[in-house]
């Protein structure tokens, strides 16, 4: 088992494989705003989708999902329309999508959730 | 995935029902609850996803919305979390919706996953038994509903027993009204007249009192036994039919004061603290609860030392005494409250309490008297029928060893006197069929006098200053206490008891 970080590092990863498996074409890794950073962006499509990967080997302190509170996605929407802006999308559709990823503890693959346009902007 | 349970809702001393729809769909896992829920259902997200996980069964990770229709009536209390637990359960696959239908469920939950009672099943089950009758409830208040007819209630410990009790494994035993213990029946502390001495005439003035339904009014210096006096009415009152109990256990229920293993049987006595306010009084708060008029319903409202409440809580009592029923009207709704109570007033003559008295003496200025006199407004003292004048005992009276009468004798005959009373107002169809609800048209039918009674009675118009509304009252009380005689005219001697319980009227002693 390594550090939190080596475990999202590995979310992040499972979660890009996914998408390509799914068609979906990876832009960006790791985008830095100045609010945070966005873990994925890529086309669905014609869609531009921003992808929030949450990875969790334990589920003591609650489901990877039940992370993100009202606060978490306000700024995952502020990271988003940072993104649209500084690369001048303003037109173009976009969602946000959530993937919640469960390892074991030697950092497999357990179960992951894909939840298309989890969060509401707004 | 959709499910929906039926729940209901006390609004005033009804309930409404209430649907609880809960879909459960894919998204980030969140909880919300709609139709106008109060903070006390909004903190029940938190109850139910502890109870639910401590009964051993999986909480749905999804986006759960909870509606509570209809959406335009605010809802209230922890009842809803059974409801919503099992909407959940049934959304998430744990239980067979079909299994919720035709059933009203409420209950509040604990975090293990005990059930506990709340505030008002009774209205809930009274008033929604013709829409569906069968209830799940918490075991306690299963056992007070149990008493209704055509109703099956079933008590519920845990979440898990009702579930159990749902998929058919170990169904939920039928709640039966508890037969009261004989020995709690001792121990209940119903007061008898036997503990009085003397005070005669207030004992006869009270059974009057009670056979007619009047209101009365004790005056008396401190320590004359006013309040012994008034507490002991309960036990030579009759009890009550079981449309008055049913009214009786409804308004308990909802107030919360009921520790009812079966309907109510005894009228209740309230006696309020002179410091109560104008909205405990009458029923009151954004979302009106009854008051103490109406936890009166049916039975008597003492009020002792009753110059020393406040002006606009007497005042309050006008209507009420008047109509039977009070409407509570705040920002939200307009409620009706009933309140068809009997009025027992204590009071001293004066501030210092000792104006009657022929042993003491009295300090108080003739202004003062009055001031403390008026204090109680003519129009309230106008809806009181007897005022009994309560005497200090001397020593002779005190040392005697005499007791009392039982009230179980004094209670037989006021039964006699209210039978007589039943039948003569029978075919009136009135709420109370009693004396003291008599209009003045049914004064002049059935308040006729012996010439005899008909001469002292100018007499005492003429000669005591009587007036015009004392003059009803007069007759009212003759013809129970005719009544209690088993006579069908009123006789001259009923007609003189009747003006001596009117001394405030004589204006003798201002």
């Amino acid at each position: 088992m390594g550090t939190r970080k080596d475990t999202g590092i590995t979310g992040e990863r499972m979660a890009e494989k996914f998408l390509l498996s799914k068609k979906f074409k990876v832009l960006e890794k790791n985008f830095i705003t100045p609010f945070g950073e966005i873990d994925l962006v890529a086309h669905d499509g014609n869609l531009l989708v921003f992808v929030e990967v949450r990875t969790r080997i334990s589920e003591t302190f609650g489901h990877a999902l039940e992370s993100i509170d009202t606060h978490k996605q306000r700024h995952i929407v502020n990271n988003c329309r940072y993104y649209m802006a500084r690369r001048s999308l303003r037109e173009k559709y976009w969602r946000i999508d959530v993937i919640g990823i469960k390892l074991n503890r030697s950092l497999e693959l357990e179960v992951l959730t894909h939840i298309k346009n989890a969060i509401v902007k707004y | 995935m959709l499910a929906k349970v039926l729940s209901g809702c006390v609004v005033g001393i009804n309930a409404h029902p209430i649907e609880v729809e809960i879909d459960v769909s894919s998204g980030l896992p969140s909880f919300s609850v709609v139709g106008l829920p109060d903070t006390s259902i909004k903190e029940s997200r938190d109850r139910i996803r502890s109870a639910i996980k401590n009964s051993g069964f999986a909480f749905p990770h999804g986006k759960i919305t909870v509606n509570l229709s209809p959406a335009d009536l605010k809802k209230e209390g922890a009842s809803f979390d059974m409801p919503i637990a099992l909407g959940i359960l049934s959304a998430a696959g744990a239980v067979d919706p079909e299994s919720l239908f035709e059933t009203i469920f409420c209950g509040e939950l604990s975090l293990n996953g005990k059930i506990k009672p709340f505030r008002g099943a009774f209205p809930i089950a009274l008033s929604l038994k013709t829409r569906c009758n069968s209830f799940i409830l918490p075991e306690r208040n299963a056992v007070e509903v149990s008493s209704l007819n055509d109703i099956s209630a079933y008590g519920a410990k845990t979440l898990t027993d009702i579930v159990s009790h749902l998929k058919g494994i170990k169904p939920l035993e039928k709640a039966s009204p508890k037969v009261p213990d004989p020995k709690s029946k001792i121990s209940r502390n119903i007061l008898d007249f036997k503990d009085v001495k003397g005070q005669e005439y207030v004992k006869r003035g009270l059974e009057v009192s009670a056979s007619g339904g009047h209101n009365i009014i004790l005056l008396g210096p401190p320590g004359s036994g006013k309040s012994m006096l008034a507490k002991r009415l309960p036990g030579i009152m009759p009890p009550l039919t079981l449309k008055e109990s049913l009214e009786v256990t409804n308004v308990y229920s909802i107030a919360g004061e009921a520790s009812c293993t079966s309907l109510i049987k005894d009228r209740p006595l309230r006696s309020p603290h002179h410091t109560i306010s104008y909205a405990a009084m009458a029923g009151g708060g954004s979302n009106p609860l009854p008051g103490e008029i109406t936890l009166a319903h049916n039975g008597i409202l003492f009020l002792d030392e009753f110059p020393e409440f406040r002006r606009d809580v007497l005042e309050t009592l006008r209507q009420p005494l008047e109509s039977g029923e009070i409407t509570v009207t705040r920002v939200s709704r307009s409620l009706k409250f009933p309140s068809r109570f009997m009025l027992v007033a204590a009071m001293n003559p004066c501030p210092c309490g000792n104006f009657t008295d022929p042993n003491k003496n009295c300090n108080c200025t003739a202004y003062q008297i009055q001031r403390y006199l008026s204090k109680v407004s003519g129009p309230l003292l106008d809806r009181i029928d007897i005022h009994l004048e309560v005497p200090r005992l001397n020593y002779n009276d005190l040392s005697r060893q005499r007791t009392g009468e039982h009230s179980s004798v004094i209670k037989d005959r006021v039964l006699k006197t209210r039978e007589i009373q039943k039948i003569r107002f029978d075919k009136k169809n009135y709420i109370t069929s009693c004396n003291a609800c008599m209009s003045s048209k049914d004064v002049e039918e059935y308040c006729t006098l012996s010439s005899e009674a008909e001469e002292l009675l100018k007499t005492a118009v003429l000669e005591l200053g009587i007036s015009a509304r004392a003059y009803d009252k007069i007759l009212k009380i003759s013809r129970t206490i005719a009544d209690m005689d088993g006579s069908d005219t009123i006789q001259s001697h009923h007609l003189s008891e009747a003006v001596g319980y009117r001394s405030l009227d004589r204006n003798l002693w201002v």
